[in-house]
């Protein structure tokens, strides 16, 4: 996909520059963001378990399960990391065309 | 859509005539929404990244907004162009099924899906725009199934 390393640099970039989430960082670093996938009516259960294996390289297994998950509890945390991580992610999924947003844990 | 995997990654594609005349026609519509950027339609295709926290989904949204944009229209453009491919790449594949699913997302928006009432179009007449756009939601979802079933068995 076009764009991805791009992206990626221009959010390490604005964590670097970025006073607030400097502060953000510092005073909450013990805390990983998460990413979380929410269930919608439109997106078939096949393809979000596709995307789940394409894009975090997780087995069928566990991308069936976090599909369940979503489908049954109407949510799944998906991801985590670095809150450059977690929106790198989300942007991914969005590109998909999933629902997803990220929260600090 | 017949999709049949001849090597390792590449899959030779057999797309009837009337499918991609569906494709030509949603996707140029789909393109004159996405350039406009002030439909409703589109709500499913940018969502917010910060549900609870409008100051970091702003910044969020302009680091972001334009390259989203341009990867929808990428997939639409591939999706136009099916009928110029006989043989593709996974990772080609892969935007074709983003391409469809995308056309799936403004239709189940224009139909106004939610959990209530995806399982049967009990509320059209067959002589409606709708069931007709129903149909075609539906037609969607069984393409990219086989896809889903043809790359991921």
């Amino acid at each position: 996909m076009k764009g991805e390393t791009e992206i990626l640099e221009t959010f390490l970039i604005a964590s670097t520059i970025s006073p607030d989430l400097e502060t953000t960082e510092s005073t909450d670093i013990q805390k990983p963001w998460i990413v979380i996938v929410w269930n919608d009516p439109i997106n078939l259960m096949s393809y979000v378990s596709f995307v789940f294996q394409k894009l975090f390289g997780y087995s069928k297994e566990k991308a069936n399960k976090l599909m369940l998950e979503v489908h049954n509890n109407g949510r799944a945390v998906v991801s985590q990391g670095s809150r450059e991580k977690a929106e790198f992610d989300v942007h991914l999924l969005h590109k998909h065309g999933l629902w997803a947003t990220l929260q600090q844990d | 859509m017949l999709i049949t995997q001849i090597d390792s990654g590449l899959f030779k594609v057999e797309i009837p005539d009337w499918q991609i005349q569906i494709f030509h026609k949603l996707g140029k519509e789909l393109k004159a929404i996405l350039s406009d950027g002030n439909s409703h339609l589109t709500t499913r295709l940018f969502p917010a990244a910060y549900q609870s926290d409008s100051k970091a989904n702003t910044e969020y949204e302009l680091l972001t907004h334009e390259d989203l944009r341009q990867s929808h229209l990428s997939s639409i453009k591939l999706l136009a162009e099916i009928s110029t491919y006989s043989e593709v790449s996974e990772s080609t594949l892969i935007e074709i099924m983003q391409g469809i699913n995308i056309l799936r997302l403004v239709l189940g928006e224009r139909l106004e899906i939610n959990d209530e009432n995806n399982e049967e179009p009990t509320e059209f007449r067959e002589d409606e725009d709708d069931y007709n756009l129903w149909l075609l939601f539906h037609l969607l979802g069984e393409i990219l199934s086989n896809i889903i079933d043809s790359i991921n068995p």
